[in-house]
């Protein structure tokens, strides 16, 4: 993810801006030679399918014309078993929908059938008719009998007479010699190809990295040299540290002095009452709200320490930080595939009119984007529809699907907006796994407003609890539990043990 | 046995149906047989009246491809689009009438230009205009570009109309082959709008075109997921407008006269419902819709007398048409063409039930 | 401009401004209880004037106020009949599809009106003439005149309009309609009729724009475009005075008309003035809508993510 420094208020804007574009353009070269690298194996794999398309295509055309003589040669058993199973299946069919027509035809003469042609439960034949029914039955055995009887008296009348057979013989073994040389020979050649496109592909990538490289490496030793100051300073494993947040609403005071830290590596939990504003510490941070006062300040994945007021709200996925939304908000225009290339969309960074003519680099970027798409897919047990639109899925999957979008955007925090909320018990559970799971693999810091206290106490390293706007206490699920003040806002003073929340 | 094959060839790489740009090159395939039939039977059939009627089409088309953009992926209402075509006309009249050593090809960037500058400022209005409203408030800058061309004389000649004698780009080709110039620039018409179905169509299925319809389902998702709103909503804008301004520069080219009575409010109400006819992000959808709102009477119904001189029939039915298809089809006609195959589908299989009765 | 020109571009203004008003409280009616701008509006005006016209010329012995209330009722039905039918049945359809909808209705009825009422283009009737009036009276010491018919209108639409808003604080059906603006779904689950307050507010809006439209004729020519620049400036009112709250787009109402007046005076703009009055008041317009985005008196609602 990016890059910036942080812009410092006033004094030598031009210089930060310079170091920005710097950074960002660094950035966009490391972007390139991603990409070169990715495309390799995907161009091979891609080479690779449509080979094996041709080749199965040919292989199709020379069988047709092997197809007659095999079955001369063949043994009358054999030949007169292939024929039939050529054969049976439309005879079948045929035999099968005039029994059906009868039967229907002789319900219908017994007024046994409602207006749409299906027999109601219950009713059945007279037993005249099912006598004549089964009559018929029987005649369409014997029918399917002589069928296949004629099938194998043609395949035994086919037989060829030994002199033609020992020349059918040779010429069908040359034949299918000349398939497997013509195969081969295409199959090698195709092969000779695609190595030559691969490795001039190959070279052309390496050409591009080569160069990138060098001029990555020049970026960065002018970076250095440039004494790139940090401006905002933050002990090394925080994460994330509200400073004395503040929101106000014209009179109200939604979040009144807030202060926390949220370590490294850890799944932190806010908890409150329903209007102490935990959503909007969430939009404070994401900055979809701009806090009145106060500061967050915010360690990227690189280790720069940015103020996140400074940023606007779509450039903050760009940081490292991406949320989740109460109201599940997946757009339901797209389909779920194409909802995880959204998450990924500061990834595409192809101009307007690359992507009007469609050029080699945006194919390639959306190929790339795609297979990444399809594994987090794949993680989150979404690939078996991930062509449907979200329309219509259940509630559990729509939640899969946001977390999906937020494993896409590759970030080191994120934000989960109610995680739990509509899920059942076995849901929950499977919920718990899923986030540790995440946290683990991907090495990110995980932040959570829940209510479900089960899940909180138990998947949370520290928790911090909040009413009116004001915190009320922090630290891990132990002294959370035994804290007097949060137990009398929240929690409930009777149990000291497993705590309900109070609505 | 060995050799048993498939009888449909396994697996193709792509069929031809299945290629996004089948729809639009059938259409222009269709379109050059229609004019070079017409060059054949020496303009007996299809009259001219009729291909400028398909050319009327194929330039109001491009303007609802630009309109797609607005009302299929970012989900916005204008009913500006009158002004910017008119916009386009009028500046290309000038240029040619008044300054006519500047090449074709500058007048149409500096028309494009001209469109994008204005289409600018009103993409920042409609960063600050929500909605219906917004609507609203492009049906009042519609009404200032018209009062503009009506009554600025000096530029726009008036109610009377601009009218171009030279006919640019083509002149002297013109002299080289027997074709006429309106012919060929008919065939460039084609080339041209086919090429930019297939420009617009790789727009929409990048990621711009996600982008753009993240914003119009879900404006803090886009948000959060880094989708910058000012600068979609705005490049919806412009991308609409300069659609529109090289409508505009292609319209005045080939009919040579344009008056300020074509750009009112009915003209942006029409591609509107031209866009809704055809489903509002399908793009041989909104060709057929422009076929049937602009093309309809100027292609079949001059012949017959009983529309020629009741031309409220064919509005009526446009006006009933929208109606019917934003209350029962909100996906336009190709979703009333995808309702109908798989009604027919049902229908046979509601005949085979009756005939046959159900299987066990 | 001196000061006997000021007050009297300002008074012949208020006949504007009672039409506008007339206007106005429909669209607005309209809007707050089933989320829809009806651009169909001016039309089922026109409509109602053409109706009046007919109703004029065919029974010449009725008094003209008798055709008026026929109008009127003609364009209260044809207003309920767009709600009902059409309006109603598209529950499922974003507000801009309900707008593409009047889009339809407008189409139709653009083309249909001169069909039905063929031979209909002049309002006056044969003998009883609009009357042409002026009144003259003194106010602040500066002589000011004002036409008969023209103080009529400002006097008719005011008194409509106190009844309207006095009916939407005090009247049970009042209570109904703001509930309904407030959210359509809870007042059904609390026991009010919604479907009789919305055909009765479009019905009530087509009424009174049909009034504004016989004001607007009265004395003219008369065409199917008759309320075309009034039904444009109307919404722009709308949006400038602000949809959220009833009383609010008549402020618009106010200001366009004054706005429009004064633009057309040659003192201002020079001789050519009427051609350019338009465009004007447009852009003027527009700047404050700019300036105001939710209107003069409207509130930004803050969606809760």
């Amino acid at each position: 993810m990016a890059k910036t420094t942080d812009q410092a208020r006033g004094a030598d804007l031009r210089y930060a801006r310079k170091m920005r574009r710097l950074f960002e353009k660094i950035e966009h070269m490391e972007w390139q030679v991603d990409l070169a690298r990715e495309t390799i194996g995907l161009e091979q794999r891609r080479f690779d399918e449509r080979r094996q398309i041709k080749v199965a295509n040919l292989d199709n055309r020379l069988k047709r014309g092997l197809y007659q003589k095999e079955l001369r040669l063949a043994s009358a058993g054999d030949a007169a078993r292939e024929m039939l199973d050529k054969r049976m299946p439309s005879f079948d069919q045929k035999q099968r929908l005039a029994y059906r027509k009868t039967r229907q035809d002789m319900r219908r003469q017994e007024g046994l059938l409602d207006k749409t042609g299906r027999m109601p439960e219950g009713k059945a034949l007279s037993e005249a008719s099912q006598e004549k029914l089964d009559a018929f039955a029987a005649r369409q055995a014997t029918e399917h009998e002589g069928f296949k009887l004629q099938v194998q008296r043609t395949a035994a009348a086919g037989r060829p007479q030994p002199i033609q057979r020992a020349n059918l013989h040779k010429e069908y073994v040359q034949l299918m010699d000349r398939k497997a040389a013509r195969l081969k020979a295409l199959d090698q050649r195709l092969v000779a190809r695609d190595a030559k496109r691969m490795l001039a592909f190959k070279k052309r990538q390496k050409g591009i990295t080569d160069k990138l490289e060098g001029q990555i490496a020049l970026a960065k030793k002018t970076l250095l040299e440039g004494q790139v100051r940090q401006v905002y300073q933050l002990p090394e494993d925080v994460c994330l540290r509200l400073n004395n947040l503040s929101m106000v609403f014209g009179g109200l005071k939604a979040v009144d002095d807030l202060s926390f830290d949220v370590m490294q590596g850890e799944i932190f939990g806010l908890i409150g009452p329903n209007g102490a504003g935990k959503t909007t510490v969430f939009n404070c941070i994401t900055q979809f709200y701009k806090p009145t006062h106060g500061n967050i300040f915010f360690r990227t994945r690189e280790g720069n320490v940015l103020r996140l007021n400074h940023y606007q709200v779509h450039e903050v996925i760009t940081k490292g930080i991406v949320r989740t939304f109460q109201n599940v908000e997946v757009i339901g225009e797209l389909n779920i595939m194409e909802n995880l290339l959204i998450a990924a969309h500061p990834q595409f960074r192809s101009s307007l009119f690359a992507q009007m003519f469609n050029t080699r680099k945006v194919r390639q970027e959306e190929m790339v984007l795609r297979e990444r798409a399809l594994k987090v897919l794949d993680y989150c047990g979404l690939t078996a529809i991930k062509d449907l639109p979200p329309v219509g899925q259940p509630y559990g999957i729509l939640k899969r699907i946001e977390l999906a979008r937020t494993l896409m955007a590759g970030a080191s925090l994120i934000i989960l907006d109610e995680p739990a909320a509509g899920l059942n018990d076995q849901e929950t559970v499977e919920l718990t796994h899923l986030i540790r799971q995440i946290r683990d693999e991907f090495k990110l810091t995980v932040f959570m407003v829940e209510h479900n206290m089960g899940l909180v106490m138990d998947l949370c390293d520290h928790i911090c609890a909040i009413s009116f706007g004001k915190k009320l206490a922090y630290g891990t699920p132990n002294e959370i539990q035994n804290n007097l003040l949060v137990q009398e806002a929240y929690l409930g003073t009777n149990d000291v043990g497993r705590a309900e929340a109070k609505p | 046995m060995q050799n048993t094959y498939t009888p449909f060839n396994g697996k193709r790489i792509r069929t031809l149906r299945q290629n996004p740009f089948f729809g639009f090159l059938l259409i222009g395939a269709l379109l050059l047989a229609l004019q070079l039939t017409a060059i054949l039977t020496g303009g007996a059939w299809p009259k001219s009246s009729m291909l400028n009627g398909f050319a009327t089409v194929m330039i109001y088309a491009i303007v609802g491809y630009g309109f797609t953009y607005l009302l299929g992926y970012a989900g916005l209402a204008s009913l500006g689009t009158a002004g910017f075509v008119g916009l386009g006309a009028y500046v290309t009249a000038y240029f040619l009438k008044s300054l006519p050593g500047v090449p074709y090809l500058a007048v149409i960037l500096i028309t494009l230009l001209v469109s994008l500058v204005l289409g600018l400022v009103v993409g920042f209005v409609s960063l600050r205009i929500e909605g219906i409203f917004l609507a609203i408030v492009t049906l009042g800058l519609s009404e200032i570009f018209y009062q503009i061309f009506n009554n600025w004389i000096a530029f726009t000649n008036g109610p009377n109309g601009a009218s171009v004698a030279k006919f640019p780009l083509f002149q002297t080709l013109m002299e080289m082959k027997t074709l006429g110039a309106r012919r060929s620039f008919f065939i460039l018409l084609v080339l041209i709008s086919v090429g930019l179905m297939m420009l617009t169509h790789n727009l929409g299925k990048s990621s711009t075109g996600r982008a753009m319809l993240a914003m119009k389902n879900s404006t803090s998702a886009a948000q959060a997921m880094g989708i910058s709103l000012l600068k979609y909503r705005l490049l919806a804008f412009l991308l609409s407008t300069a659609y529109a301004g090289f409508a505009g520069v292609l319209f005045m080219s080939y009919f040579k006269y344009s008056a300020p009575q074509n750009y009112t409010i009915l003209f942006s109400l029409n591609i509107l419902a031209a866009v809704l006819i055809g489903g509002s992000r399908n793009l041989v959808g909104t060709f057929l819709g422009c076929f049937i709102v602009f093309g309809i009477t100027p292609i079949f119904l001059q012949d017959i007398a009983l529309f020629r001189d009741n031309p409220w029939i064919i509005n009526v039915t446009i006006g009933a048409i929208i109606i019917i298809i934003v209350m029962f089809y909100r996906g336009g006609l190709m979703q009333l063409a995808g309702n109908f195959s798989t009604s027919l589908r049902k229908m046979g299989k509601n005949r085979r039930l009756y005939r046959y009765g159900e299987d066990d | 401009m001196s000061i006997q020109e000021i007050l009297q571009t300002i008074v012949s203004s208020l006949p504007m401004i009672g039409r506008y008003a007339l206007v106005t409280i429909g669209i607005v009616l309209v809007f707050r209880t089933t989320a829809t701008t009806n651009f169909a509006q001016g039309l089922i005006a026109t409509f109602g004037t053409f109706v009046v016209t007919w109703a004029a010329f065919l029974w010449t012995a009725l008094p003209l106020w008798i055709c008026l209330l026929m109008g009127m009722l003609s364009a209260f039905l044809l207003g309920m009949f767009v709600d009902v039918g059409l309006i109603r049945k598209a529950r499922h359809v974003t507000p801009s599809g309900k707008q593409m909808i009047t889009m339809g209705v407008m189409m139709i009825l653009v083309n249909i009106t001169p069909l039905i009422f063929r031979d209909i283009t002049i309002w006056n009737r044969p003998g009883k003439a609009f009357s042409t009036a002026i009144y003259q009276f003194r106010l602040f010491g500066y002589n000011l005149n004002i036409t008969e018919m023209g103080l009529l209108c400002f006097v008719l639409a005011a008194l409509l309009l106190i009844l309207v808003f006095t009916a939407l604080k005090f009247t049970k059906w009042g209570l109904g309609v703001r509930a309904t603006a407030a959210n359509e779904s809870v007042a059904q689950m609390l026991g009010v009729n919604t479907r009789v307050i919305t055909a009765f507010s479009w019905a009530l809006a087509g009424a009174l724009a049909a009034l504004s439209g016989f004001f607007t004729g009265a004395g003219n020519a008369l065409n199917v475009g008759l309320m075309g620049n009034t039904q444009v400036f109307g919404f722009l009112a709308c949006v400038l005075g602000g949809f959220s709250s009833f009383p609010a787009p008549i402020l618009g109402a106010i200001i366009i008309p004054l706005i429009y007046n004064f633009a057309g005076n040659p003192n201002l703009l020079g001789p050519d003035a009427g051609m350019w009055q338009n465009l004007v008041t447009f852009v003027l317009v527009l700047l404050l809508i700019l300036a105001f985005p939710n209107g003069l008196l409207g509130k930004k609602y803050i969606k809760k993510v």
